[in-house]
């Protein structure tokens, strides 16, 4: 009886191996085509900074160059000579040379002065 | 029934059979072909295969920049694009595309269009193939190349696209994408000075931007850099598949290059060089402007010029770098070598005097004039006044091998080494080809023949403690992130005469341009000055040039403890000709515009009297 029983009885554990492997390689196949889809947009993603990168680089070094060439000595005289402000390198006589004079050394406190004094906090 | 049965049985095995028999060959044929692609025409198949996919893709590296002492930017490289065409996409469209291209590229719209009609040529094997890659222009800025792929995505080809097919549409889209870019970046070097210090820089040329003259000829390989690659896969849309890159190396741009010369400096001796041009009107111009302690070049320029971006549109003889090319004889700024000479000998003082017979000496059968008559000299006058019987006569005493020794000393008759190409020794001929005229007529620079390099690096070394130095061009080499990958420091050729002779040298040279002196005109406000001045008649052949002269002056400031040593040459100046009255002034104006423009303290004036001795209010 428990034989026969047993023969008609659905068997659950291979039954939900099958449903297992299933899962699992589903799973698996899945998760292959999702990496391989990150993999793609992370490289797609790449290519874009890349690029815009580039960009940046080149518009930084476009703006480099014109900053370097308007202040360029040349540039300057021909503004100097357009905007007609007689401005113009001052003369030697012109320039005061201020020498800053050398502090005397302090002297050491003598005996039978005052004792130095001094403040902390 | 039961031979209906067997009848059908053998029937199904037949049809069995049959089936099994063209399963076989139908597996057979396949795996001949398998064999046949994977084995036998494996590399042919597979080199196809990923010809469809892989790309190389040359990256190319950035020509480095050049850049002066205080780092502004003398020339530099910028990527730019080569704009084609496949007139085989355009079709009835060319006049339409022509109009639309002709203002940005700034051509004919009829030659664009006459390069946009479809050609047929014969190949060599007789096949018949069209042209599919026309270039329109060449250089174009990528700026400019947005624009125009902007507007012709926008262009308007008189047609309603809304009521065309899709295959029509995709027709048009073809028209539009026949304009293009070529994948491989060119570069256009860029001189934003245009004429600026052009025969120091030099330009590039050729299709791979080759240095061709000055510092970009000198420096090519430094600043040329080295190619990169990418070898990585396309998808069907020419995309680019990242994570399929097999190889990346980055380019590495070329060094940059920091140069001595001074921009300010440049302007100044190019601007006051101009002048010259307009009022002298010469053959041609060179000003050299060095700081005498370490060599360093802060301007070089000459006169004609050229404008290094179009070259090409200028003579040859405009490009010369004439301050190391050219040679001449020097004349008189010449006496400061036989005086230097005999004053390191101890065979005379500044204060010995030598008779200059009245202006006519007669030497080796031949008279030897001076521009004044004078009786007796000191050695200092004979500077002064520039007399030629007394310079002759001071080299007599020193003797021809002497003389030649100096001479050779203060670097005539080789090359300084100055890292420009093209340079000349110039002529100093040996000892045994020197006649019984030639030790009256090379104290005063003739029968020896000078670049002007030559002759500011002999003034430097007086002004320098007799010291000759190398000179200097070159500070130091740099790379994209301004980390200094080489330096350059000044180097010393050789002491050429003591301290103590290049003093009384200067002492000398002081007196040049002090009222009775042949430079008047050099002397400075605020500055005192030693130089000499040079008048030579031009040598041809069969003799001198009656007319033609060569005017030069060579001074340093402060005499006493110089910062600049400037050397000016005029080549056939109409009018004046005396190096006194040519190129003394030019010296004059570049040194005190020079002065201010690098705050050199003046020696002639009291300092203003403010002092600030920190007392506080």
């Amino acid at each position: 009886m428990n034989r026969k029983k047993g023969n008609k009885a659905v068997r659950f554990g291979p039954a939900l191996k099958a449903v297992l492997i299933c899962v699992v390689t589903c799973g698996l196949g899945l998760g292959y085509v999702w990496q391989k889809q990150q993999i793609n947009s992370l490289g797609q993603q790449i290519k874009e900074n890349e690029i815009k990168l580039e960009e940046l680089r080149r518009e930084n070094k476009r703006r480099g160059d014109n900053l370097a060439y308007l202040m360029s000595p040349q540039e300057l005289d021909t503004r100097l000579r357009q905007l007609n402000q007689d401005l113009m390198v001052p003369r030697p006589e012109q320039i005061v040379v201020l020498q800053e004079q050398r502090e005397p050394a302090p002297q050491s406190p003598m005996v039978g002065t005052d004792p130095l004094r001094t403040a902390s906090r | 029934m039961e031979d209906n049965g067997k009848s059908l049985q053998r029937s199904a095995k037949r049809w069995l059979y049959c089936f099994g028999v063209i399963m076989l060959l139908s597996f057979s044929l396949l795996g001949y072909r398998l064999v046949d692609l994977q084995v036998i025409r494996h590399a042919q198949l597979s080199d196809a295969a990923r010809g469809n996919t892989v790309r190389t893709i040359v990256r190319e590296p950035r020509r480095g920049n050049i850049l002066d002492a205080r780092g502004n930017l003398l020339a530099t490289s910028l990527f730019v694009k080569t704009i084609c065409a496949d007139p085989g996409l355009i079709g009835p469209y060319g006049p339409q595309l022509a109009a639309a291209l002709a203002p940005h590229l700034e051509l004919e719209q009829a030659w664009i269009a006459s390069k946009l009609e479809p050609k047929l040529f014969q190949g060599d094997a007789g096949q018949m193939r069209t042209n599919r890659y026309v270039v329109l222009k060449r250089k174009v800025p990528r700026e400019k190349w947005e624009e125009i792929s902007a507007d012709l995505k926008e262009l308007d080809l008189g047609v309603d696209e809304s009521s065309l097919t899709r295959k029509q549409r995709q027709m048009l889209t073809s028209v539009r994408q026949s304009i293009f870019a070529d994948r491989k970046e060119d570069q256009l070097r860029v001189y934003p000075g245009n004429r600026l210090a052009s025969h120091v820089l030099g330009f590039v040329g050729g299709t791979d931007h080759d240095g061709k003259e000055g510092i970009e000829a000198v420096l090519d390989s430094r600043l040329t850099g080295t190619r990169g690659w990418r070898v990585t896969e396309t998808d069907s849309r020419k995309r680019e598949v990242v994570s399929l890159r097999h190889q990346d190396v980055a380019a590495r741009n070329g060094l940059n290059a920091r140069l001595t010369i001074d921009l300010g400096v440049q302007h100044i001796v190019e601007a006051e060089l101009d002048q010259a041009m307009e009022h002298h009107q010469p053959q041609g111009v060179t000003a050299v402007v060095v700081r005498p302690a370490t060599g360093e070049i802060l301007a070089m320029a000459n006169r004609p010029d050229f404008n290094p971006n179009r070259p090409g549109e200028f003579p040859a003889a405009n490009r010369r770098n004439r301050a190391v090319t050219d040679t001449a004889e020097p004349g008189s700024t010449f006496k400061a070598v036989t005086v230097a000479g005999a004053l390191n000998e101890r065979l005379v003082s500044l204060q010995s005097r030598f008779d200059c017979e009245n202006g006519i000496f007669y030497h080796g059968g031949r008279s030897l004039r001076d521009h004044h008559p004078y009786d007796r000299l000191s050695v200092m006058e004979i500077i002064t006044k520039s007399s030629n019987i007394g310079s002759a006569k001071v080299a007599m005493l020193l003797g021809e091998g002497h003389l030649h020794h100096y001479i050779r000393r203060f670097g005539f008759g080789e090359r300084t080494r100055v890292s420009l190409p093209g340079e000349v020794s110039g002529t100093v001929h040996p000892l045994k080809r020197w006649n019984k005229l030639s030790i009256t007529r090379v104290p005063m620079g003739h029968e020896v023949a000078t670049t002007p390099i030559q002759m500011v690096m002999m003034a430097s070394a007086i002004a320098n403690g007799g010291k000759l130095m190398r000179p200097m061009l070159l500070r130091q080499l740099e790379d994209e992130t301004g980390r200094v990958v080489v330096q350059y420091h000044p180097e010393a050729v050789r002491q050429v005469v003591t301290p103590e002779t290049a003093r009384r040298v200067t002492m000398a040279l002081k007196t040049v341009v002090e009222p009775g002196g042949t430079a008047r005109r050099a002397a400075l406000e605020y500055y005192s000055v030693a130089g000499k001045t040079g008048t030579a008649q031009k040598a041809g052949r069969g003799g001198y040039i009656p007319g033609k002269y060569y005017s030069s002056f060579v001074g340093f400031f402060p005499a006493d403890k110089p910062a600049l040593c400037i050397y000016v040459a005029l080549d056939e100046p109409t009018g004046d000709y005396y190096g006194g009255l040519t190129a003394a002034p030019i010296f004059k104006a570049i040194a005190e515009r020079s002065a201010s423009y690098l705050g050199i303290k003046p020696d002639l004036v009291e300092q203003g009297s403010m002092v600030s001795n920190n007392e506080g209010p």
